[in-house]
């Protein structure tokens, strides 16, 4: 813990970095806003009429369309480009002189910023519940509850090393804009983030569940939504796995490329 | 305007010489929009797959509106792509060079990127477009046709204005360029029939934000769902809203400070 102490000024300069650049701020939450308003209106429209869409009830509906708006903020932040443009521009070779763990640098770096980020996403849910009189379903037991929080942080901990990766094509190519922006698309449609994945039928629903995306933003929401304690326990046990397996990747693409790092751009 | 002209042909030629020297960003910048049209297009088909009506529109009329939606989107990207890049201008000092050029310094902004990967995925979105107006039949008319493509005219007008005014922001706020982004995302609300959000949206995204404007009037009066008033009330909102950005640009323009040079 002791070690991880030089971690947390990273993530708490961050943080006053964020309410520095206050205009900044309140226009990107602005942003995500719409999303919230516009995904509401999309997903309730079909609902109101039925009674229930896709499999999900109104409420349920709402629920899902609440927990993604704060899962984008908790799990993805604002899906930063920073490493990799740290790397084409020369600016990495400082890590490299500092004690630090560049992987544990760049995660708090942003976990800083998902925090503050987080936090406005729970009081921007509270203000739009109040406004349109909406309900959201609460966790079955307190037990899901722990195990859908778990996701979460199953799914922050994937995300960012998944990113992290990303991130580092940029030492085989000055071209890295163009990779991640496919891969912040990528994330957004496979992750459930914008369509409730169970809503495009079983065949892609499946399909899916396969891939690490899944367990960013829809499965925490499964959880929490309804699933038992033992189905809960798998999806965890599927996403550690997943954490696993990409951080050994990240792990070998980091070796690699180090190696090639030349601090062109200096 | 000739002049004009051939400053857009070169500004093209240089923005290809930029696509065609940096292909691994074309190729997954191209792939990278055309998972972000699936995911919004998926989202409306998924609707419109279980749902014989959308907010008053059968699903045939609410895909038009999708299709005008992109059309817009795309042209507007096309054309005014250099806002993009504004930001960067502004804090580099480079603004301050284009203001002493014998052109005009909005045309300068926006034309100065011409969007080479949505030129290339331009043709999907017309495919789009044309498979909307297929599945409407029984509304072809000559009349109906030219209404939709006045409007389209009248949604693009609206988008320069939008642009202005965000390019107007950019002068004074250098530390975001968040706000074109904002109008990106609002864009998004015009994919569907405005019937779809609360008064309150509408009204918003009526008269303040004219997006509904953009998206759902070019699709209306194909339809001739459009009054008289509306119709000229279309026009009215259209140019009070470019008078107000060539005010917003000018006043900001003028606080200005070239701070970065």
């Amino acid at each position: 813990m002791r070690s991880l102490r030089k971690y947390f000024f990273v993530a708490r300069a961050r943080i006053e970095h964020q309410l520095e650049h206050r205009l900044a701020f309140f226009l990107e939450r602005l942003r995500t806003i719409l999303i919230l308003i516009f995904l509401y209106a999309v997903w309730t429209t079909v609902s109101r009429v039925r009674g229930s869409f896709a499999g999900f009830t109104h409420e349920e509906l709402i629920t899902y369309v609440c927990a993604a708006h704060f899962l984008r903020a908790a799990v993805f932040g604002t899906q930063t480009r920073k490493t990799a443009e740290e790397i084409s521009a020369g600016r990495f070779s400082v890590y490299l002189t500092q004690p630090v763990n560049h992987f544990l640098f760049c995660f708090f770096r942003e976990f800083g910023e998902q925090i503050t980020l987080a936090l406005f996403a729970l009081f921007e849910i509270g203000i739009f519940l109040f406004v349109t009189g909406e309900r959201i379903v609460l966790p079955q037991s307190w037990i899901i509850g722990v195990l859908a929080a778990l996701g979460v942080v199953g799914a922050n901990i994937l995300y960012s090393i998944l990113t992290y990766t990303v991130n580092l094509i940029a030492f085989w190519t000055w071209e890295s804009n163009g990779p991640r922006f496919l891969f912040e698309w990528v994330i957004e449609l496979f992750s459930g983030s914008y369509i409730p994945l169970r809503a495009l039928g079983d065949a892609l629903f499946s399909g899916f569940q396969l891939l690490p995306f899944f367990y960013l933003i829809y499965a925490p929401i499964h959880i929490y939504l309804g699933a038992d304690t033992s189905e809960a326990i798998r999806i965890l046990g599927v996403q550690f796995l997943w954490i696993v397996t990409s951080g050994s990747l990240a792990v070998f693409v980091w070796k690699r490329g180090v190696k090639r790092y030349c601090g062109e751009g200096i | 305007m000739k002049r004009y002209f051939k400053i857009w042909l070169q500004f093209a030629k240089n923005a290809f010489a930029s696509v065609t020297s940096t292909r691994l960003n074309a190729i997954t910048y191209f792939f990278g929009k055309l998972v972000r049209t699936i995911m919004v297009g998926g989202m409306i088909l998924t609707i419109y797959r279980t749902e014989q009506l959308f907010a008053g529109y059968t699903r045939e009329q609410a895909f038009l509106i999708f299709a005008t939606y992109l059309l817009v989107d795309y042209i507007t990207q096309i054309i005014f792509r250099g806002i993009y890049y504004f930001r960067h201008d502004l804090r580099k000092g480079l603004f301050d060079g284009m203001l002493t050029r014998p052109m005009h310094p909005l045309f300068a902004i926006m034309a100065r990127f011409i969007d080479m990967i949505d030129i290339v995925f331009f043709p999907l979105v017309l495919g789009c477009a044309v498979f909307a107006f297929a599945g409407l039949k029984d509304f072809w008319s000559l009349s109906a046709f030219a209404a939709y493509f006045v409007y389209l005219g009248v949604a693009l007008f609206i988008g320069l204005s939008i642009h202005i005014i965000a390019a107007g922001v950019m002068l004074i706020a250098l530390e975001t360029d968040v706000v074109i982004w904002l109008y990106r995302y609002t864009m998004l609300f015009g994919s569907i029939p405005s019937g779809a959000f609360p008064d309150v949206v509408r009204l918003v995204f009526t008269f303040a934000f004219p997006i509904f404007i953009m998206t759902n009037v070019p699709a209306d009066a194909f339809f001739g769902n459009l009054t008289a008033f509306s119709a000229l009330g279309v026009f009215l909102i259209s140019g009070a809203f470019f008078i107000f950005a060539l005010r917003f640009w000018n006043a900001m323009l003028a606080r200005h400070a070239s701070v970065s040079m």
